[in-house]
């Protein structure tokens, strides 16, 4: 085969062996105060709720995608876990080793972060050096610093020479290694990637994907892949869940979820979801607009947009329920 | 679906023929859209795809004539209908944009009006164009607003674009360049920041109306699976140049050029068992300035005579592509792009 079009060894299936809880979110709620509205500010008081009650684990070395569309609460959820908001309700704990990163930092050292514009997330004045040192340098580690950072460089196949480079002197694809470089200084067990793909060319796309399974084999680390496309989800995750207006509204292991969407919703992004072998257009898509979070609908979320929605939709919040083992469905029909 | 194989540029509603725009930069001139070719006729959806810095928005600005300094169109022919749009003039061109050619952005918020209504953007955007009464132009304006799926449009009408969600705001844009019934619509890329569920819609609803109204429609994506699911015929752009052409079935299943059987491979597909996917190695970088073949320096086919500038030749009727090997590693093309 050409050169060109590298082949990769084939890894084993994605499902994976069972594993041990690495994190556990458990119940978790989190609301956004908007402030008041009206003459003077005297109108009622709005808050958003980003995330009603949420619950999830991450196993130790396991992918998990997480999909949502705009306002499904996936960022947020992803902030929660490396510490940038504290959850309204609820707990967020890691399972760690004792002698492994104690101290008020915790929950901050043992996640990273790989946000969604390479650029926007780096320090515009910084040389690439000092980006990846820093982490280093805030938590006192002691590394040898500057091989540290080399050694991250050559880990995310950035060139020596690159040190000296500011943000601004490099590509989107070579901006998102620093950020990678960066989230690994530290060797987090867990790596929230926040739509870390989608600001990148097609090309450069596929090239950073075989870097977080590079990454991933390495390491051994586990990833939350937040991600609104399916495809790359689906290529990636050992297992996928999918959140709507703040609620997970499915998650199964990836190829059960794929093979069989048992959330109307799921299948209503399946279907959506542009693929290479779809000739033209041949459904009907679901019909209406995603409802703002600050006033979701009542009962099961989705119910305005679903095609099967009954009375008991419109007023009951659904449930998760198993629909088969280690895969969950939050509908009250059964499929 | 009928099948198009072959494009003579007479039945074409719109033909470019060697279109060629370039800018004036500290480092010298760029050809942003080298010697660019292509036809689109009634009732046919042209996918252009290419990723950044390939000339595809570039090539659709160009087209609509909104090219300003420093950059400018300096070579070939825009045919509407058999009248060439570099020679009839700002006032003409005028005339045209939004009346016979009309194009949709990306960003709505940024080709709306934020402090007129809907409703009154509409009005001046049929009374512009044509010598109907402002009561028969709001009747319009809700025909349409209608037939792109915006629920309740006599009140939309009376909104502001603030007020609006992304989506129905990009359904305004496309019912706005509807409005005059225009023979080309040229979209760049319209649904890029939309949620999947209501890309969806609008593709859909493109759909339909192009297969209503007969309207042609030039569709800007960097987005393959886009155009699988939307276009009949697709040209995949490289730093400036159209390095292949042909029907979906073409451009998709049969790749003749690396570059587009490199991009193939690279979306993640269903039925490959890989959880790695094949790589174009390297990056587009400053590929404009090379005189001969622009993917020459990623490419794994790579010849000597990629020096010089591949001429672009039919591979089979009706299906185009740029380059030397076009068509004696077709096998081989089509199995890197699909595994």
């Amino acid at each position: 085969m050409a050169e060109q079009i590298r082949s990769e060894q084939i890894l084993p299936e994605q499902k994976g062996p069972e594993r041990t809880a690495l994190l556990t979110i458990d119940k978790v709620g989190m609301s956004f105060d908007l402030g008041r509205r009206g003459f003077l500010g005297l109108g009622p008081r709005r808050r958003v709720r980003a995330l009603d009650d949420v619950s999830l684990e991450i196993g130790h070395g396991e992918i998990l995608g997480l999909v949502g569309e705009s306002g499904s609460g996936k960022s947020t959820l992803g902030r929660l876990i490396v510490g940038l908001y504290r959850p309204s309700e609820g707990q967020i704990r890691f399972a760690r080793q004792a002698t492994r990163h104690e101290g008020p930092h915790a929950v901050d050292l043992g996640a990273q972060i790989v946000f969604q514009n390479p650029s926007g997330s780096l320090n515009p004045r910084q040389r690439v050096r000092d980006i990846i040192a820093e982490p280093l340098i805030v938590h006192k580690a002691d590394h040898d610093i500057a091989a540290r950072v080399g050694e991250l460089m050559r880990q995310v196949g950035l060139p020596p020479d690159f040190a000296e480079r500011r943000p601004s002197e490099m590509s989107g694809g070579q901006a998102q290694r620093v950020g990678i470089a960066r989230a690994l200084a530290l060797e987090p067990e867990l790596i929230v990637c926040d739509e870390p793909i989608s600001a990148l060319d097609v090309s450069i796309q596929a090239q950073v994907l075989n870097l977080f399974a590079d990454i991933q084999e390495q390491t051994g680390c586990s990833y939350l892949f937040i991600s609104h496309d399916l495809p790359v989800v689906e290529r990636l995750s050992h297992r996928v869940a999918i959140m709507y207006l703040g609620r997970i509204v499915e998650i199964a292991a990836t190829s059960e979820l794929f093979s069989r969407p048992a959330h109307p919703y799921t299948r209503a992004l399946i279907a959506s979801a542009p693929r290479l072998e779809a000739k033209k257009l041949s459904f009907r898509p679901v019909e209406g607009e995603i409802p703002s979070p600050i006033d979701p609908p009542r009962g099961c979320h989705f119910h305005p947009r679903c095609p099967l929605a009954t009375d008991r939709c419109r007023s009951e919040r659904p449930e998760a329920r198993e629909v088969s083992p280690g895969h969950l469905s939050a509908c009250h029909l059964d499929m | 679906m009928q099948q198009k194989t072959s494009h003579s540029p007479e039945d074409a509603v719109l033909s470019v023929e060697d279109l060629t725009t370039e800018f004036a930069t500290s480092h010298g001139t760029l050809r942003a859209v080298d010697a660019v070719s292509l036809q689109v006729r009634r009732g046919e959806i042209l996918g252009i795809v290419g990723e950044s810095g390939s000339g595809k928005s570039v090539t659709g600005y160009s087209i609509m004539g909104l090219i300003d300094r420093p950059g400018a169109i300096t070579g070939g022919r825009i045919m509407l209908n058999g009248v060439d749009l570099r020679q009839i003039g700002e006032e003409g061109l005028r005339q045209v944009r939004g009346h016979r050619i009309a194009m949709v952005f990306q960003d709505p918020m940024s080709s709306l009006h934020p402090m007129l209504t809907i409703g009154a953007q509409m009005v001046d955007a049929a009374l512009a164009h044509r010598p109907i009464g402002r009561r028969q132009a709001r009747m319009e304006a809700r025909d349409v607003l209608a037939r792109v799926g915006i629920p309740s449009p006599e009140e939309r009408m009376r909104s502001y674009p603030h007020e609006l969600s992304g989506g129905m705001r990009q359904r305004v844009s496309i019912a706005i360049a509807l409005l005059n019934r225009p023979e080309v619509i040229i979209a760049d890329e319209p649904t890029t920041g939309l949620d999947v569920t209501i890309q969806a819609q609008i593709l859909y609803e493109v759909q339909k109306l192009v297969a209503e109204t007969g309207t042609a429609v030039i569709w800007i994506t960097h987005d393959l699976s886009i155009v699988a699911g939307l276009a009949d015929r697709a040209a995949v752009m490289y730093a400036g140049r159209i390095v292949e052409q042909g029907t979906i079935a073409d451009v998709i299943e049969r790749p003749a050029h690396p570059y587009t059987a490199g991009l193939l491979a690279s979306v993640p597909h269903r039925n490959r068992d890989m959880r790695k996917l094949p790589q174009i190695p390297g990056s587009i970088g400053n590929a404009h300035s090379i005189p001969g073949c622009r993917f020459a320096p990623r490419c794994g086919f790579v010849k000597p005579a990629c020096e010089a500038r591949p001429a672009f030749d039919e591979v089979a009727p009706g299906h185009r592509a740029a380059c030397i090997v076009a068509g004696r590693f077709a096998q081989q093309l089509a199995e890197a792009a699909h595994g």
